[in-house]
Protein backbone atom coordinates (compact mmCIF):
# COMPACT_ATOMS: atom_id res chain seq x y z
CA UNK A 1 0.00 0.00 0.00
CA UNK A 2 1.46 3.36 -1.06
CA UNK A 3 0.60 6.04 1.49
CA UNK A 4 1.13 9.75 0.97
CA UNK A 5 1.87 11.41 4.32
CA UNK A 6 1.36 15.11 4.99
CA UNK A 7 2.56 17.00 8.07
CA UNK A 8 2.01 20.73 8.68
CA UNK A 9 1.33 20.88 12.42
CA UNK A 10 3.90 23.56 13.28
CA UNK A 11 6.81 25.06 11.36
CA UNK A 12 7.82 22.11 9.20
CA UNK A 13 6.09 21.45 5.90
CA UNK A 14 6.60 17.79 5.09
CA UNK A 15 5.43 15.26 2.53
CA UNK A 16 6.41 11.61 2.18
CA UNK A 17 5.43 8.45 0.36
CA UNK A 18 5.93 5.11 2.07
CA UNK A 19 5.12 1.54 1.15
CA UNK A 20 5.41 -1.45 3.51
CA UNK A 21 7.24 0.62 6.16
CA UNK A 22 9.77 1.76 3.54
CA UNK A 23 10.24 5.37 2.48
CA UNK A 24 9.94 5.80 -1.28
CA UNK A 25 10.45 9.56 -1.21
CA UNK A 26 10.29 12.32 1.38
CA UNK A 27 10.76 16.07 1.72
CA UNK A 28 10.85 18.35 4.75
CA UNK A 29 10.99 22.13 4.63
CA UNK A 30 11.86 23.81 7.94
CA UNK A 31 10.59 27.36 8.00
CA UNK A 32 13.29 29.96 8.54
CA UNK A 33 10.96 32.93 8.87
CA UNK A 34 10.79 32.51 12.67
CA UNK A 35 14.55 32.51 13.33
CA UNK A 36 14.88 36.12 14.40
CA UNK A 37 11.53 36.15 16.21
CA UNK A 38 12.33 33.91 19.15
CA UNK A 39 9.61 31.37 18.44
CA UNK A 40 7.06 30.18 15.91
CA UNK A 41 4.67 32.94 14.80
CA UNK A 42 1.45 31.09 13.84
CA UNK A 43 0.34 33.50 11.11
CA UNK A 44 3.74 33.41 9.42
CA UNK A 45 3.80 29.62 9.70
CA UNK A 46 0.43 29.36 7.92
CA UNK A 47 1.54 31.70 5.14
CA UNK A 48 4.69 29.67 4.59
CA UNK A 49 2.88 26.31 4.50
CA UNK A 50 0.65 27.54 1.67
CA UNK A 51 3.72 28.56 -0.32
CA UNK A 52 5.57 25.28 0.15
CA UNK A 53 3.14 22.37 0.49
CA UNK A 54 2.16 21.94 -3.17
CA UNK A 55 5.76 22.36 -4.34
CA UNK A 56 7.02 19.72 -1.88
CA UNK A 57 4.25 17.31 -2.86
CA UNK A 58 5.25 17.66 -6.52
CA UNK A 59 8.90 17.04 -5.66
CA UNK A 60 8.07 13.96 -3.61
CA UNK A 61 6.00 12.49 -6.43
CA UNK A 62 8.66 13.29 -9.02
CA UNK A 63 11.47 11.75 -6.96
CA UNK A 64 9.46 8.60 -6.30
CA UNK A 65 8.70 8.21 -10.00
CA UNK A 66 5.06 7.73 -9.07
CA UNK A 67 1.96 9.47 -10.34
CA UNK A 68 -0.69 10.63 -7.92
CA UNK A 69 -2.92 7.87 -9.34
CA UNK A 70 -0.46 5.33 -7.89
CA UNK A 71 -1.16 6.51 -4.35
CA UNK A 72 -3.52 4.23 -2.42
CA UNK A 73 -4.28 6.40 0.62
CA UNK A 74 -3.52 9.67 2.39
CA UNK A 75 -2.40 10.12 5.99
CA UNK A 76 -2.42 13.63 7.42
CA UNK A 77 -1.70 15.19 10.79
CA UNK A 78 -4.97 16.49 12.30
CA UNK A 79 -3.53 17.58 15.68
CA UNK A 80 -2.19 18.54 18.08
CA UNK A 81 -0.54 21.64 16.66
CA UNK A 82 -1.20 25.14 15.39
CA UNK A 83 -4.78 25.32 14.06
CA UNK A 84 -3.91 27.57 11.10
CA UNK A 85 -1.10 25.26 10.07
CA UNK A 86 -2.97 21.99 10.60
CA UNK A 87 -5.89 23.13 8.49
CA UNK A 88 -3.70 23.69 5.43
CA UNK A 89 -2.37 20.14 5.39
CA UNK A 90 -5.80 18.72 6.11
CA UNK A 91 -7.55 20.73 3.35
CA UNK A 92 -4.84 19.79 0.84
CA UNK A 93 -5.05 16.11 1.84
CA UNK A 94 -8.85 16.02 1.64
CA UNK A 95 -8.80 17.43 -1.90
CA UNK A 96 -6.39 14.71 -3.03
CA UNK A 97 -8.49 12.00 -1.39
CA UNK A 98 -11.70 13.40 -2.86
CA UNK A 99 -10.38 13.74 -6.40
CA UNK A 100 -8.69 10.32 -6.43
CA UNK A 101 -11.43 8.55 -4.46
CA UNK A 102 -8.94 7.07 -2.01
CA UNK A 103 -9.15 6.67 1.78
CA UNK A 104 -7.84 9.34 4.10
CA UNK A 105 -6.79 8.88 7.70
CA UNK A 106 -6.29 11.57 10.35
CA UNK A 107 -3.17 10.95 12.42
CA UNK A 108 -2.26 12.28 15.85
CA UNK A 109 1.08 14.08 15.56
CA UNK A 110 2.38 12.53 18.79
CA UNK A 111 1.46 9.06 17.59
CA UNK A 112 3.41 9.89 14.45
CA UNK A 113 6.48 10.45 16.62
CA UNK A 114 5.90 7.10 18.35
CA UNK A 115 5.81 5.39 14.93
CA UNK A 116 8.76 7.53 13.82
CA UNK A 117 11.17 5.39 15.83
CA UNK A 118 10.52 2.61 13.29
CA UNK A 119 12.21 4.77 10.68
CA UNK A 120 15.52 4.24 12.49
CA UNK A 121 15.11 0.93 14.33
CA UNK A 122 13.30 -2.35 14.37
CA UNK A 123 11.57 -2.16 17.71
CA UNK A 124 8.72 -3.98 19.34
CA UNK A 125 6.48 -2.65 22.12
CA UNK A 126 6.09 -2.43 25.04
CA UNK A 127 8.31 0.60 25.61
CA UNK A 128 8.25 4.01 27.23
CA UNK A 129 8.40 6.96 24.85
CA UNK A 130 9.49 10.44 25.85
CA UNK A 131 8.37 12.89 23.15
CA UNK A 132 10.08 16.16 23.74
CA UNK A 133 10.09 19.16 21.44
CA UNK A 134 9.30 22.87 21.29
CA UNK A 135 5.59 22.09 21.44
CA UNK A 136 5.38 18.87 23.43
CA UNK A 137 6.74 17.09 26.47
CA UNK A 138 4.90 13.81 26.91
CA UNK A 139 5.81 10.56 28.61
CA UNK A 140 3.90 7.67 27.07
CA UNK A 141 3.59 4.00 27.88
CA UNK A 142 3.35 2.23 24.52
CA UNK A 143 1.69 -1.12 25.28
CA UNK A 144 1.44 -1.91 21.60
CA UNK A 145 1.30 -0.02 18.32
CA UNK A 146 -1.92 1.97 18.57
CA UNK A 147 -2.33 1.24 22.29
CA UNK A 148 -0.99 3.98 24.54
CA UNK A 149 -1.26 5.41 28.00
CA UNK A 150 -0.20 8.99 28.58
CA UNK A 151 1.77 8.88 31.83
CA UNK A 152 2.71 12.51 32.07
CA UNK A 153 2.90 15.80 30.26
CA UNK A 154 4.10 19.32 30.92
CA UNK A 155 1.91 21.52 33.07
CA UNK A 156 3.16 24.69 31.39
CA UNK A 157 5.96 25.11 28.84
CA UNK A 158 7.35 22.30 26.73
CA UNK A 159 11.05 21.52 27.31
CA UNK A 160 12.00 22.86 23.88
CA UNK A 161 9.96 25.97 24.56
CA UNK A 162 11.96 26.57 27.75
CA UNK A 163 15.14 26.43 25.67
CA UNK A 164 13.63 28.71 22.98
CA UNK A 165 12.49 31.27 25.53
CA UNK A 166 15.85 31.37 27.30
CA UNK A 167 17.57 31.81 23.94
CA UNK A 168 15.18 34.63 23.10
CA UNK A 169 15.99 36.45 26.36
CA UNK A 170 19.70 36.54 25.53
CA UNK A 171 19.20 37.35 21.86
CA UNK A 172 19.95 33.93 20.34
CA UNK A 173 18.01 32.86 17.28
CA UNK A 174 15.19 30.32 17.08
CA UNK A 175 15.25 27.37 17.61
CA UNK A 176 17.05 27.95 20.90
CA UNK A 177 18.18 24.37 21.65
CA UNK A 178 21.03 24.09 19.12
CA UNK A 179 22.20 27.64 19.86
CA UNK A 180 22.28 27.04 23.60
CA UNK A 181 24.02 23.70 23.09
CA UNK A 182 26.78 25.32 21.03
CA UNK A 183 27.64 27.78 23.79
CA UNK A 184 26.96 25.35 26.66
CA UNK A 185 29.55 22.88 25.35
CA UNK A 186 32.28 25.20 26.65
CA UNK A 187 30.65 25.63 30.06
CA UNK A 188 30.53 23.79 33.38
CA UNK A 189 26.99 22.53 34.08
CA UNK A 190 27.67 22.48 37.85
CA UNK A 191 28.48 26.16 38.14
CA UNK A 192 24.93 27.48 38.54
CA UNK A 193 22.04 25.85 40.35
CA UNK A 194 18.68 25.89 38.63
CA UNK A 195 15.61 24.26 40.17
CA UNK A 196 14.19 20.97 38.94
CA UNK A 197 10.44 21.35 39.17
CA UNK A 198 8.13 18.65 40.51
CA UNK A 199 11.10 16.71 41.85
CA UNK A 200 9.09 15.30 44.71
CA UNK A 201 5.72 14.84 43.02
CA UNK A 202 4.73 11.21 42.58
CA UNK A 203 3.30 11.69 39.07
CA UNK A 204 5.12 11.84 35.75
CA UNK A 205 4.30 15.44 34.86
CA UNK A 206 6.87 18.09 34.06
CA UNK A 207 7.08 21.85 34.59
CA UNK A 208 9.54 24.29 33.08
CA UNK A 209 8.06 27.72 33.66
CA UNK A 210 9.73 28.12 37.08
CA UNK A 211 13.06 27.15 35.60
CA UNK A 212 12.62 29.68 32.84
CA UNK A 213 11.88 32.39 35.42
CA UNK A 214 14.92 31.33 37.46
CA UNK A 215 17.02 31.75 34.31
CA UNK A 216 15.68 35.24 33.67
CA UNK A 217 16.24 36.23 37.31
CA UNK A 218 19.78 34.85 37.28
CA UNK A 219 20.91 36.89 34.31
CA UNK A 220 19.12 39.97 35.61
CA UNK A 221 20.89 39.58 38.96
CA UNK A 222 24.27 39.07 37.34
CA UNK A 223 23.88 41.99 34.98
CA UNK A 224 25.01 42.18 31.39
CA UNK A 225 28.79 42.03 31.87
CA UNK A 226 28.87 39.14 34.36
CA UNK A 227 26.29 37.25 32.32
CA UNK A 228 28.39 37.61 29.20
CA UNK A 229 31.49 36.35 31.03
CA UNK A 230 29.59 33.38 32.49
CA UNK A 231 27.29 32.67 29.57
CA UNK A 232 28.66 29.21 28.77
CA UNK A 233 28.37 28.15 32.42
CA UNK A 234 24.87 29.56 32.80
CA UNK A 235 23.62 27.88 29.65
CA UNK A 236 25.32 24.57 30.45
CA UNK A 237 23.65 24.60 33.88
CA UNK A 238 20.28 25.58 32.47
CA UNK A 239 20.44 22.92 29.75
CA UNK A 240 21.36 20.30 32.33
CA UNK A 241 18.45 21.27 34.56
CA UNK A 242 16.06 20.58 31.67
CA UNK A 243 17.77 17.32 30.70
CA UNK A 244 17.88 16.12 34.32
CA UNK A 245 14.21 16.94 34.79
CA UNK A 246 13.29 14.84 31.75
CA UNK A 247 15.49 11.89 32.62
CA UNK A 248 14.43 11.85 36.26
CA UNK A 249 10.78 11.23 35.41
CA UNK A 250 11.69 8.77 32.68
CA UNK A 251 13.85 6.84 35.14
CA UNK A 252 11.04 6.74 37.69
CA UNK A 253 8.55 5.51 35.13
CA UNK A 254 10.99 2.86 33.93
CA UNK A 255 11.38 1.56 37.46
CA UNK A 256 7.70 1.76 38.35
CA UNK A 257 6.48 -0.13 35.27
CA UNK A 258 9.51 -2.40 34.95
CA UNK A 259 10.09 -1.26 31.38
CA UNK A 260 13.69 -0.92 30.31
CA UNK A 261 13.05 -0.26 26.63
CA UNK A 262 13.06 3.51 26.17
CA UNK A 263 12.42 5.72 23.15
CA UNK A 264 13.32 9.42 23.21
CA UNK A 265 12.12 11.41 20.22
CA UNK A 266 11.07 14.91 19.18
CA UNK A 267 13.23 17.94 18.34
CA UNK A 268 14.89 18.11 21.79
CA UNK A 269 16.03 14.48 21.38
CA UNK A 270 18.61 15.89 18.94
CA UNK A 271 20.30 17.49 21.98
CA UNK A 272 23.79 16.08 22.45
CA UNK A 273 23.58 16.56 26.20
CA UNK A 274 20.32 14.61 26.44
CA UNK A 275 21.83 11.85 24.35
CA UNK A 276 24.99 11.73 26.49
CA UNK A 277 23.11 11.57 29.75
CA UNK A 278 20.48 9.08 28.51
CA UNK A 279 23.12 6.76 27.06
CA UNK A 280 24.80 6.17 30.42
CA UNK A 281 21.53 4.97 31.94
CA UNK A 282 21.02 1.25 32.09
CA UNK A 283 18.34 1.32 29.40
CA UNK A 284 17.72 -0.35 26.08
CA UNK A 285 17.70 3.08 24.49
CA UNK A 286 16.31 4.08 21.11
CA UNK A 287 16.86 7.64 19.92
CA UNK A 288 15.97 8.08 16.23
CA UNK A 289 18.44 9.82 13.97
CA UNK A 290 18.04 13.58 14.14
CA UNK A 291 16.02 13.97 10.93
CA UNK A 292 13.38 11.60 12.31
CA UNK A 293 13.39 13.21 15.76
CA UNK A 294 12.08 16.41 14.25
CA UNK A 295 8.72 16.72 12.50
CA UNK A 296 8.47 14.74 9.26
CA UNK A 297 5.78 13.21 7.11
CA UNK A 298 7.24 9.71 6.90
CA UNK A 299 6.23 9.07 10.52
CA UNK A 300 2.69 10.22 9.70
CA UNK A 301 2.54 7.98 6.62
CA UNK A 302 3.85 5.07 8.67
CA UNK A 303 1.18 5.51 11.35
CA UNK A 304 -1.39 5.89 8.56
CA UNK A 305 -0.30 2.67 6.87
CA UNK A 306 -0.64 0.81 10.17
CA UNK A 307 -4.29 1.83 10.58
CA UNK A 308 -5.19 1.56 6.90
CA UNK A 309 -3.92 -2.01 6.79
CA UNK A 310 -6.26 -2.70 9.71
CA UNK A 311 -9.09 -1.43 7.51
CA UNK A 312 -9.52 1.90 9.28
CA UNK A 313 -10.02 5.28 7.66
CA UNK A 314 -11.44 8.64 8.75
CA UNK A 315 -14.67 10.14 7.39
CA UNK A 316 -13.95 13.07 5.07
CA UNK A 317 -15.65 15.58 7.38
CA UNK A 318 -13.11 15.17 10.18
CA UNK A 319 -12.02 18.36 11.95
CA UNK A 320 -8.59 19.40 13.08
CA UNK A 321 -7.99 19.28 16.84
CA UNK A 322 -5.20 21.55 17.99
CA UNK A 323 -5.10 19.88 21.41
CA UNK A 324 -5.82 16.29 20.40
CA UNK A 325 -4.63 14.09 23.25
CA UNK A 326 -2.84 10.89 22.38
CA UNK A 327 -4.93 7.80 22.94
CA UNK A 328 -8.24 9.66 22.63
CA UNK A 329 -10.43 9.68 19.52
CA UNK A 330 -10.42 12.70 17.23
CA UNK A 331 -13.56 14.58 18.19
CA UNK A 332 -16.04 14.64 15.29
CA UNK A 333 -18.04 17.70 16.40
CA UNK B 1 8.26 21.51 -10.46
CA UNK B 2 5.75 19.40 -12.32
CA UNK B 3 5.28 20.16 -15.95
CA UNK B 4 1.68 20.29 -17.05
CA UNK B 5 0.96 18.09 -19.98
CA UNK B 6 0.50 20.01 -23.18
CA UNK B 7 -3.14 20.86 -23.58
CA UNK B 8 -4.47 22.06 -26.85
CA UNK B 9 -6.30 25.29 -26.30
CA UNK B 10 -8.02 27.02 -29.18
CA UNK B 11 -7.19 30.63 -29.89
CA UNK B 12 -10.66 31.71 -28.82
CA UNK B 13 -11.49 30.01 -25.55
CA UNK B 14 -15.13 31.03 -25.74
CA UNK B 15 -15.58 28.43 -28.50
CA UNK B 16 -14.64 25.66 -26.08
CA UNK B 17 -17.02 23.97 -23.64
CA UNK B 18 -15.45 24.21 -20.23
CA UNK B 19 -16.68 22.81 -16.93
CA UNK B 20 -15.97 25.37 -14.24
CA UNK B 21 -16.07 24.92 -10.46
CA UNK B 22 -16.22 28.16 -8.47
CA UNK B 23 -15.18 28.27 -4.80
CA UNK B 24 -15.50 31.08 -2.26
CA UNK B 25 -14.61 30.53 1.42
CA UNK B 26 -13.62 34.11 2.18
CA UNK B 27 -16.44 34.59 4.71
CA UNK B 28 -18.48 32.44 7.10
CA UNK B 29 -20.09 30.89 4.00
CA UNK B 30 -18.98 28.20 1.65
CA UNK B 31 -20.22 29.33 -1.78
CA UNK B 32 -19.83 26.85 -4.60
CA UNK B 33 -20.95 27.03 -8.20
CA UNK B 34 -20.74 24.65 -11.11
CA UNK B 35 -21.06 26.10 -14.56
CA UNK B 36 -20.52 25.32 -18.19
CA UNK B 37 -18.63 28.29 -19.50
CA UNK B 38 -20.43 31.28 -17.99
CA UNK B 39 -23.75 29.49 -17.50
CA UNK B 40 -24.38 28.51 -13.88
CA UNK B 41 -25.78 24.97 -13.64
CA UNK B 42 -25.85 24.39 -9.88
CA UNK B 43 -24.88 26.27 -6.76
CA UNK B 44 -24.59 25.93 -2.99
CA UNK B 45 -24.24 28.71 -0.42
CA UNK B 46 -24.14 27.54 3.17
CA UNK B 47 -23.17 29.37 6.35
CA UNK B 48 -20.63 27.14 8.11
CA UNK B 49 -18.70 29.24 10.65
CA UNK B 50 -15.34 27.59 11.44
CA UNK B 51 -16.31 24.40 9.63
CA UNK B 52 -15.10 25.15 6.11
CA UNK B 53 -12.37 22.54 6.17
CA UNK B 54 -14.75 19.90 7.48
CA UNK B 55 -17.56 20.53 5.03
CA UNK B 56 -15.91 21.72 1.82
CA UNK B 57 -15.25 18.23 0.34
CA UNK B 58 -18.79 17.02 1.06
CA UNK B 59 -20.36 20.18 -0.35
CA UNK B 60 -18.31 19.86 -3.54
CA UNK B 61 -19.67 16.33 -3.82
CA UNK B 62 -23.22 17.60 -3.14
CA UNK B 63 -22.79 20.21 -5.86
CA UNK B 64 -21.54 17.88 -8.58
CA UNK B 65 -23.40 14.62 -7.96
CA UNK B 66 -26.92 15.86 -8.86
CA UNK B 67 -25.61 17.15 -12.19
CA UNK B 68 -23.68 13.89 -12.74
CA UNK B 69 -20.33 15.56 -13.07
CA UNK B 70 -17.21 13.89 -11.72
CA UNK B 71 -14.66 16.14 -10.03
CA UNK B 72 -12.11 14.80 -12.52
CA UNK B 73 -14.14 16.28 -15.37
CA UNK B 74 -13.69 19.84 -14.09
CA UNK B 75 -11.50 21.90 -16.44
CA UNK B 76 -11.24 25.16 -14.55
CA UNK B 77 -11.41 26.30 -10.92
CA UNK B 78 -12.47 29.86 -10.19
CA UNK B 79 -11.08 30.73 -6.79
CA UNK B 80 -12.16 33.71 -4.74
CA UNK B 81 -8.67 34.68 -3.58
CA UNK B 82 -9.40 37.45 -1.07
CA UNK B 83 -9.42 39.69 0.75
CA UNK B 84 -11.35 37.97 3.52
CA UNK B 85 -10.92 35.50 6.37
CA UNK B 86 -7.29 34.35 6.27
CA UNK B 87 -8.16 30.85 7.44
CA UNK B 88 -11.08 30.57 5.03
CA UNK B 89 -8.93 31.69 2.12
CA UNK B 90 -6.13 29.30 3.01
CA UNK B 91 -8.56 26.37 3.24
CA UNK B 92 -9.81 26.88 -0.32
CA UNK B 93 -6.31 27.66 -1.62
CA UNK B 94 -4.86 24.46 -0.12
CA UNK B 95 -7.92 22.54 -1.35
CA UNK B 96 -7.46 23.81 -4.91
CA UNK B 97 -3.76 23.00 -4.77
CA UNK B 98 -4.68 19.44 -3.72
CA UNK B 99 -7.06 19.19 -6.69
CA UNK B 100 -4.38 20.56 -9.02
CA UNK B 101 -1.89 17.96 -7.77
CA UNK B 102 -4.43 15.29 -8.66
CA UNK B 103 -5.24 16.56 -12.15
CA UNK B 104 -2.42 18.12 -14.14
CA UNK B 105 -4.86 19.47 -16.71
CA UNK B 106 -6.84 21.46 -14.18
CA UNK B 107 -6.38 25.22 -14.51
CA UNK B 108 -7.13 27.91 -11.98
CA UNK B 109 -8.17 31.53 -12.25
CA UNK B 110 -8.43 33.88 -9.28
CA UNK B 111 -11.00 36.57 -8.62
CA UNK B 112 -10.95 39.42 -6.11
CA UNK B 113 -13.46 38.51 -3.38
CA UNK B 114 -14.90 42.02 -3.05
CA UNK B 115 -15.49 42.33 -6.79
CA UNK B 116 -17.74 39.26 -6.60
CA UNK B 117 -20.26 41.24 -4.54
CA UNK B 118 -20.23 44.15 -6.98
CA UNK B 119 -20.65 41.93 -10.06
CA UNK B 120 -24.26 41.29 -9.01
CA UNK B 121 -25.14 44.86 -10.05
CA UNK B 122 -23.51 44.82 -13.48
CA UNK B 123 -24.88 47.34 -15.98
CA UNK B 124 -26.47 49.33 -13.18
CA UNK B 125 -26.02 53.08 -12.77
CA UNK B 126 -25.44 52.96 -9.02
CA UNK B 127 -22.15 52.90 -7.10
CA UNK B 128 -21.51 49.71 -5.14
CA UNK B 129 -19.50 49.73 -1.91
CA UNK B 130 -18.35 46.46 -0.38
CA UNK B 131 -17.38 46.12 3.29
CA UNK B 132 -16.17 42.81 4.70
CA UNK B 133 -15.16 42.29 8.32
CA UNK B 134 -11.38 42.34 8.74
CA UNK B 135 -11.51 42.16 12.60
CA UNK B 136 -9.96 44.65 15.02
CA UNK B 137 -12.45 47.36 13.97
CA UNK B 138 -11.16 47.22 10.41
CA UNK B 139 -12.79 46.26 7.15
CA UNK B 140 -11.77 45.12 3.73
CA UNK B 141 -13.45 47.69 1.57
CA UNK B 142 -13.79 48.74 -2.05
CA UNK B 143 -16.08 50.92 -4.15
CA UNK B 144 -17.06 50.03 -7.69
CA UNK B 145 -18.58 51.63 -10.73
CA UNK B 146 -20.87 48.90 -12.13
CA UNK B 147 -22.18 50.67 -15.20
CA UNK B 148 -20.40 48.13 -17.47
CA UNK B 149 -20.59 44.36 -17.68
CA UNK B 150 -17.75 44.11 -15.16
CA UNK B 151 -17.15 46.27 -12.07
CA UNK B 152 -14.48 48.93 -12.28
CA UNK B 153 -12.89 49.89 -8.97
CA UNK B 154 -13.27 53.53 -7.95
CA UNK B 155 -11.61 52.73 -4.62
CA UNK B 156 -9.63 49.47 -5.03
CA UNK B 157 -9.74 46.69 -2.44
CA UNK B 158 -7.92 47.77 0.70
CA UNK B 159 -7.92 47.65 4.50
CA UNK B 160 -9.63 50.60 6.16
CA UNK B 161 -10.77 51.58 9.60
CA UNK B 162 -14.57 51.76 9.67
CA UNK B 163 -14.42 55.50 10.23
CA UNK B 164 -12.06 56.04 7.32
CA UNK B 165 -14.23 53.96 4.96
CA UNK B 166 -17.41 55.77 5.99
CA UNK B 167 -15.72 59.09 5.26
CA UNK B 168 -14.92 57.86 1.77
CA UNK B 169 -18.50 56.64 1.23
CA UNK B 170 -19.92 59.98 2.32
CA UNK B 171 -18.39 61.51 -0.82
CA UNK B 172 -20.82 59.57 -3.03
CA UNK B 173 -24.40 60.74 -3.53
CA UNK B 174 -25.91 57.26 -3.20
CA UNK B 175 -24.48 53.76 -2.71
CA UNK B 176 -25.48 50.13 -2.66
CA UNK B 177 -23.80 48.46 0.31
CA UNK B 178 -22.69 44.82 0.16
CA UNK B 179 -20.52 42.48 2.24
CA UNK B 180 -20.83 40.98 5.72
CA UNK B 181 -20.10 44.35 7.39
CA UNK B 182 -22.57 46.31 5.24
CA UNK B 183 -25.35 46.32 7.84
CA UNK B 184 -23.01 47.83 10.43
CA UNK B 185 -21.94 50.79 8.28
CA UNK B 186 -23.67 54.07 9.02
CA UNK B 187 -23.22 56.75 6.37
CA UNK B 188 -24.73 60.19 5.91
CA UNK B 189 -25.66 59.41 2.31
CA UNK B 190 -28.55 57.43 0.92
CA UNK B 191 -27.73 53.72 1.02
CA UNK B 192 -29.43 50.61 -0.23
CA UNK B 193 -28.89 47.33 1.62
CA UNK B 194 -30.04 44.51 -0.71
CA UNK B 195 -31.17 41.05 0.39
CA UNK B 196 -28.34 38.57 0.81
CA UNK B 197 -25.88 41.45 1.13
CA UNK B 198 -23.48 39.22 3.09
CA UNK B 199 -23.30 36.28 0.67
CA UNK B 200 -20.81 36.14 -2.20
CA UNK B 201 -22.86 34.76 -5.09
CA UNK B 202 -21.48 31.75 -7.01
CA UNK B 203 -23.18 33.11 -10.15
CA UNK B 204 -21.15 36.30 -9.98
CA UNK B 205 -17.97 34.47 -9.07
CA UNK B 206 -18.44 32.29 -12.15
CA UNK B 207 -19.08 35.32 -14.38
CA UNK B 208 -15.86 36.99 -13.22
CA UNK B 209 -13.90 33.75 -13.40
CA UNK B 210 -15.07 33.06 -16.93
CA UNK B 211 -13.82 36.48 -17.99
CA UNK B 212 -10.39 35.60 -16.54
CA UNK B 213 -10.47 32.33 -18.48
CA UNK B 214 -11.24 34.13 -21.75
CA UNK B 215 -8.35 36.46 -21.03
CA UNK B 216 -6.19 33.41 -20.22
CA UNK B 217 -5.23 34.74 -16.80
CA UNK B 218 -4.44 31.32 -15.40
CA UNK B 219 -2.49 31.02 -12.15
CA UNK B 220 -0.36 27.93 -11.61
CA UNK B 221 -1.00 25.98 -8.40
CA UNK B 222 2.43 26.76 -6.92
CA UNK B 223 1.72 30.47 -7.25
CA UNK B 224 -1.68 30.39 -5.58
CA UNK B 225 -1.65 32.56 -2.50
CA UNK B 226 -4.47 34.38 -0.71
CA UNK B 227 -4.74 38.12 -1.20
CA UNK B 228 -3.99 39.12 2.39
CA UNK B 229 -3.73 42.88 1.81
CA UNK B 230 -1.89 43.13 5.12
CA UNK B 231 1.69 42.17 5.82
CA UNK B 232 2.03 40.35 9.09
CA UNK B 233 4.71 42.03 11.17
CA UNK B 234 5.17 40.37 14.55
CA UNK B 235 6.44 42.34 17.53
CA UNK B 236 10.18 42.41 17.98
CA UNK B 237 11.50 40.01 20.61
CA UNK B 238 12.46 41.59 23.92
CA UNK B 239 16.13 40.85 24.43
CA UNK B 240 18.06 41.25 27.69
CA UNK B 241 21.27 41.60 25.75
CA UNK B 242 22.44 40.62 22.32
CA UNK B 243 24.82 37.72 22.86
CA UNK B 244 25.71 37.72 19.17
Amino acid sequence: MKVLGIETSCDETAVSIIENNTILSEQVYSQTVHESLGGVVPELASRDHIKKLYVLACEVLDKSGLAISDIDAIAVTAGPGLPGSLIIGVSFAKAIALMNKIPIIAINHLEGHVFGVKLSYEITPPFLALLVSGGHTELIYVHNWGDYKLLGTTRDDAAGEALDKAAKVIGLSYPGGPEIQKIAEKGDPRSFRFPIAMLHSDDFDFSFSGLKTAFALTIRKLGIEKTKRNLANILASYQDAIVDSLLLKLDRASKKFGINRIVISGGVAASKRLREKATVKNWELYMPETKYCTDNASMIALAGEFYLLKGQQTPMNFPINSSWMLGTPLSMK
Amino acid sequence: MRKSRFIWLPLFLDTLIMKILSIDTSTDYICLGFGINDELISEISLRVPKKHSQLLPQLVRNLLEPVTVDLRDIDIITLSIGPGSYTGLRISTAFVQGLALSNENLRTVCVDSLTVYAQRFQNCKETVAVAVDARSKAIYGAVFDVSDAHPTPIIPSGVFSVKEFVQKLNCFPKIILMGNYANKIETSVKTILPNDFAIPSPRNLLALGYQEVIERKFISAENLEPKYLRDYIPGKAKVFFDSA
